[in-house]
C-alpha cells in the first residue's frame, strides 16, 4: 500500500493575536516541519460512529449535526442530491463519522463537499466539543498534490459562525492546524458609583470623588483566568495576516469566548496545554483500490457503460471501510462482470435459495445457473456436484440413476472456486449456527464450503442490502433475525428475534457468538436508537450493545463493565459475581477478544497448575496491552487472600503494594493469595498500579 | 504451657474454585512452631488432597525473618503483636498443651510432634483430613 502523506504548503510567519473573543492564531514554536506522516495522526484513537448512534456518544453533537443536515432530507444517513445543507452549501456523507476522544475534548469529523470544491480537493466537517461543553464547527479543505491523489495538503479552514462560514483561506497555515488552549486573563471593570462620585472608568479612577467620600464605591477590576482555544499552526513555521479577507482576528463564535459581565474586558495569554489536532478524514481509498486493478479490470472500471455497477462497488467498498474482505469482494465482482459473457444468460426473475436473480442459464436439464442481482452466480442441481481441476462443476457421481433427486446449491463468488451452499432454506437452524461460529473468525470469506455472495457480505456487515432495505434477502430466505455488523456497528436483529437461538454480536474489532438458550438470554433491539438489549429470563436487561460497545450491567465494584473499542478488556476479580455470570452467559471469550471481554473461564488442575495457566493468561493480556478492569475491590483483603493467618486488613491500596512488595512468588505469602490476589501481585510486579477512578490496572 | 518439639496445626480451610469444572477442592493449612526464645514461625500450605504434603521441621528452621514473629505468653494467652500497620495484634488461647484456640480465625490448633510427623511419612495432613468432617470446615471460594 502506498504511504499516504500530508504535506503543507507555504511558509508563514508567526502571529499571535489575543482577544477576549476567539482568535485565529499561527504560532511557530517548533522548527519547521514540512511533512507529517499521516500515520502519526492515525495514532490518535478515532472511532467510526454511525450517525444514528451518535446521540449515545454525544447527544448535543448529534443535535448539532442533525441541524446541519436537516431540511432537505428526512433520512440523513442516505446520500445523493438530498444529502445537502442549503444553509452552508454542503453535501455531506454521514456514512463515516469519526469520533476522536481527547483528554478534554471530543471531535467529530466527516467528509463534506461544497459546490466550490474541485476534483482536486476534499473537505471535512469538524465539530469539536471542549471541556466546558461548548462547540465549534469547521469546514476544512485539503488539496491533493499528485495525480494519484495519495498526498494532500491542508488548504483552508472555515468556521461555521451562526449561519455563515467564515473563511480562512490558503496560506493560513503551512501545517496542520490545531486548537490550542491558552489561559487568558479576562477582567471585568466597573465604574465608580455613588452620589456625587462621578461616572468615571477604572482607568480614570483618579478623577473619581470616591476616595473622599464614604458612600461611594470606587472603580474596580475583577480579573480571572479563562481558558480559550485558539487556532494555531502546529509544528511549523507559519505566517498569518497575509490574507486579504481575513486577518486572523475576530471570527469564532464558540462558547469559549472570554469576557464576563457587562464591563470591559482585557486579555493576556499565559500559554496553554496540548492542542487539539484536527485529523483529516480522507477518502483516498477508492484511488488505491482502482490502482490495485489489473489492466483488464481497469478498462472495465473506466468504461462509463459500467457506471451504475461501478457505483455499487464503490458504495460497497465505502460501507465496508475498504477492508481486505471488501477488496476481495469488489475485485471478484469485477472479475465476474468480465466473465459473465461466458454464460448464456436469458432474462428471468425469481428466487433461488432465497436469493433474487435476474438471469438464468438453463443448460442442464437437472438444474440451472442463476445470475443474482449482485452479480454472484448460483447453480442449482438435482444431483450433487464436485469441482473439477479446471474449476468447473460436474456431477459427483457418474451414475445418478439410482440417486433420488435432491436440491443442491452452489455459489460462485468471483475470485473463488465454486462452493457448496451449506444452508438449506428449509432447515436453517444447524447450518446457521455453524455458519455463525465459523463466521466469527473471518467474516465474509469462505466459511467451510460456503461463500457469501457480495450482497450477503454487505448485509452481514451493514444490515442493509444495496437498496438500503434492511436485510431483505435474509428475511426472504427465511434466515432468522440476524446480521453481523462489524466496523463499529452493533449487530442488529433483522426479523423475529424470538426465533434466534444463536447470535453473533459484532463488537468493535471482534465478535461474540452467544448461544442464547444456554445463556438464558433473550434479545431485544431498539431499532430507533440502535441499542441491542440482552435480557434474562425475567426480562431484566443484563447487558446491551451500542455501536459495537458492550456494556454489562454490574452493581458491584466499579459498576457497569464497558468494553473498549480496539482493545481486549480483560476482567479480573472473584469468580463469583460477576465473572461467572458474564462467562456463563457467553458474553466473554478466554483470550484475546478485541472490542470484547476476556475472562479466564476454563481452568483445571491443582492450585499450582491453575496458577500457571492463570499467569500465562494474564501475561498475554499484559503483552497485548489489554484494558485490565477489576470487578472486585483490590483493597479488600478477603478478595486477595484465601487464607489470612496474619489477620491483615488493608486500608488503602498503598498498603497492598507495601505488603506485596515484601515477598516473592516462592514464599508462603504468595501461596496465601487467591487467584485474584496473585493476579494483582503479578500486575504490580509488571509495573502496573491500580487506578481507583477507572477501576483498571494501568502502567 | 505450650510444646516446642513440634507444630500446632490449625483447622484447614477448604478452597473451592467454582471455575474449575472438575470441582477439585484444595485445602489450606497453617502451622505454628513456637521456639523458647519467643520466636514464632508460621508456615502455610495449600493443595489438593492427593498432592498434600506434610509440614517439615526444616521448613521452620530456615531463619527467614519473613516467617518469624515475636510472641509472649501471659497467663493462658499467647500474644502476637502486629508488625505492620495493616496487621492486627493477635492472641491464641492455650486450651491445653496439645490444643490452642485462635480467636481471630475461630479455629482450634492441634499439636503434632516432629516425631509423629515422621511416623506418618508425609501423610499426616492427609490422615487428619480423613478424620475430619470436611463439610464443617470453613469454606472459601477462590
Amino acid at each position: 500500500m502506498k504511504k499516504r502523506k500530508i504535506t503543507f504548503l507555504g511558509m508563514l510567519n508567526a502571529m499571535l493575536v489575543v482577544s477576549a473573543v476567539l482568535l485565529w492564531n499561527c504560532q511557530p514554536d517548533e522548527p519547521t516541519q514540512q511533512n507529517i506522516e499521516i500515520d502519526t495522526l492515525s495514532k490518535l484513537e478515532r472511532h467510526q460512529v454511525q450517525f444514528n448512534h451518535l446521540r449515545f456518544h454525544n447527544d448535543k453533537a448529534y443535535e448539532i449535526i442533525s441541524e446541519l443536515v436537516t431540511g432537505k432530507d428526512d433520512h440523513p444517513t442516505s446520500r445523493g442530491e438530498d444529502a445537502y445543507s442549503e444553509e452552508y452549501d454542503l453535501h455531506y456523507s454521514l456514512d463515516r463519522i469519526y469520533m476522536i476522544e481527547g483528554d478534554h475534548y471530543q471531535q467529530f469529523s466527516f467528509i463534506v463537499e461544497s459546490s466550490e470544491s474541485t476534483n482536486n480537493q476534499f473537505e471535512n466537517y469538524v465539530l469539536i466539543q471542549f471541556a466546558d461543553e461548548s462547540f465549534r464547527q469547521f469546514v476544512i479543505t485539503y488539496e491533493y498534490t499528485n495525480p494519484e491523489k495519495d498526498e494532500y495538503i491542508f488548504s483552508s479552514i472555515r468556521e461555521l459562525n451562526g449561519g455563515s462560514l467564515i473563511s480562512r483561506t490558503t496560506g493560513f497555515c503551512d501545517n496542520l492546524p490545531q486548537l490550542t488552549p491558552v489561559t487568558v486573563e479576562v477582567c471585568t471593570y466597573s465604574n465608580c458609583s455613588g452620589i456625587g462620585a462621578g461616572d468615571h472608568t477604572y482607568e480614570n479612577r483618579s478623577q473619581c470623588n470616591c476616595y473622599d467620600m464614604d458612600n461611594c464605591t470606587p472603580p474596580s477590576r475583577d480579573c480571572n483566568p479563562v481558558t480559550q482555544y485558539e487556532m494555531v499552526c502546529s509544528s511549523s513555521g507559519s505566517d498569518g495576516g497575509t490574507d486579504d479577507s481575513n486577518n486572523n482576528t475576530g471570527g469564532g463564535g464558540g462558547g469559549n469566548a472570554g469576557g464576563t459581565g457587562d464591563g470591559n474586558t482585557n486579555g493576556d495569554t499565559t500559554g496553554g496545554d496540548e492542542g487539539i489536532p484536527i485529523v483529516p478524514v480522507e477518502d483516498l481509498r477508492l484511488s488505491e483500490f482502482i490502482s490495485s486493478l489489473n489492466a483488464e479490470e481497469k478498462a472495465w472500471w473506466d468504461d462509463d457503460s459500467n457506471l451504475m455497477f461501478r457505483n455499487i462497488i464503490q458504495d460497497f467498498l465505502e460501507l465496508n471501510d475498504y477492508s481486505d474482505l471488501a477488496y476481495i469482494g469488489a475485485e471478484g465482482q469485477i472479475e465476474l462482470e468480465l466473465k459473465a459473457g461466458e454464460y448464456n444468460w436469458e432474462p428471468g426473475s425469481g428466487k433461488v435459495a432465497g436469493l433474487e436473480y435476474t438471469h438464468v442459464d438453463q443448460r442442464y436439464s437437472a438444474g440451472a445457473y442463476f445470475l443474482l442481482t449482485d452479480g454472484s452466480i448460483v447453480f442449482n442441481n438435482a444431483f450433487e456436484q464436485k469441482l473439477t481441476a479446471a474449476g468447473d462443476l460436474t456431477y459427483k457421481y457418474q451414475e445418478n440413476s439410482n440417486i433420488p433427486h435432491e436440491k443442491f446449491y452452489y455459489i460462485k463468488i468471483p475470485g473463488y472456486d465454486w462452493a457448496e451452499m451449506l444452508f438449506d432454506p428449509d432447515n436453517l437452524a444447524d447450518s446457521l449456527r455453524r455458519m455463525l461460529e465459523l463466521g466469527t473468525y473471518e467474516l465474509g470469506v469462505v466459511f467451510g464450503r460456503y461463500v457469501f455472495p457480495i450482497e450477503d457480505i454487505k448485509i452481514m456487515i451493514t444490515g442493509t442490502d444495496f437498496d438500503g432495505v434492511e436485510a431483505s434477502r435474509w428475511a426472504a430466505a427465511g434466515f432468522f433475525a440476524l446480521g453481523i455488523i462489524p466496523g463499529g456497528k452493533a449487530f442488529r436483529i433483522l426479523d423475529d428475534v424470538a426465533d434466534a437461538v444463536t447470535i453473533a454480536i459484532r463488537l468493535k474489532g471482534g465478535s461474540q457468538v452467544i448461544d442464547l438458550t444456554a445463556a438464558g438470554l433473550k434479545i431485544a433491539e431498539d431499532s430507533a436508537s440502535g441499542v441491542i438489549r440482552l435480557l434474562n429470563s425475567l426480562g431484566v436487561e443484563v447487558a446491551r450493545v451500542v455501536d459495537g460497545i458492550l456494556t454489562f450491567f454490574y452493581n458491584g465494584f466499579g459498576g457497569n463493565i464497558v468494553t473498549t473499542a480496539d482493545k481486549t478488556t480483560t476482567l479480573i476479580g472473584r469468580w463469583a459475581d460477576p465473572l461467572e455470570d458474564i462467562w456463563n452467559r457467553g458474553l466473554a471469550k478466554q483470550g484475546e477478544n478485541i472490542g470484547g471481554l476476556n475472562i479466564l473461564g476454563d481452568v483445571t488442575g491443582t492450585p499450582a497448575e491453575k496458577w500457571i495457566k492463570n499467569k500465562e493468561w494474564l501475561e498475554q493480556a499484559i503483552e497485548r496491552g489489554d484494558v485490565i478492569r477489576v470487578t472486585a475491590d483490590p483493597v479488600n483483603v478477603n478478595n486477595l487472600l484465601h487464607i489470612n493467618p496474619d489477620e491483615i486488613i488493608f486500608n488503602s491500596f498503598d498498603e497492598v503494594i507495601d505488603y506485596m512488595g515484601d515477598f516473592d512468588v516462592d514464599s508462603d505469602f504468595f501461596e496465601n493469595l487467591g487467584f485474584y490476589g496473585k493476579e494483582v501481585y503479578t500486575l504490580l510486579k509488571n509495573g502496573y498500579t491500580f487506578d481507583p477512578i477507572t477501576y483498571t490496572f494501568k502502567l | 504451657m505450650i510444646k516446642f518439639d513440634g507444630c500446632y496445626i490449625e483447622e484447614p480451610v477448604v478452597l473451592i474454585d467454582e471455575r474449575d469444572k472438575d470441582n477439585t477442592h484444595a485445602f489450606a493449612f497453617v502451622a505454628y512452631v513456637f521456639y523458647e526464645d519467643n520466636i514464632l514461625v508460621m508456615r502455610t500450605k495449600s493443595s489438593t488432597l492427593n498432592e498434600l504434603l506434610d509440614f517439615e521441621k526444616s521448613e521452620f528452621d530456615t531463619g527467614d525473618i519473613k516467617y518469624q514473629k515475636l510472641y509472649n505468653i501471659k497467663n493462658n494467652l499467647i500474644h502476637i503483636p502486629a508488625r505492620k500497620s495493616y496487621q492486627k495484634d493477635r492472641s491464641l488461647t492455650i486450651v491445653s498443651t496439645d490444643e490452642l484456640y485462635n480467636k481471630g480465625s475461630k479455629k482450634s490448633l492441634t499439636f503434632v510432634s516432629w516425631k509423629e510427623l515422621e511416623d506418618y511419612n508425609g501423610k499426616f495432613l492427609f490422615a487428619m483430613l480423613k478424620d475430619m468432617d470436611t463439610d464443617k470446615l470453613e469454606t472459601k471460594f477462590v
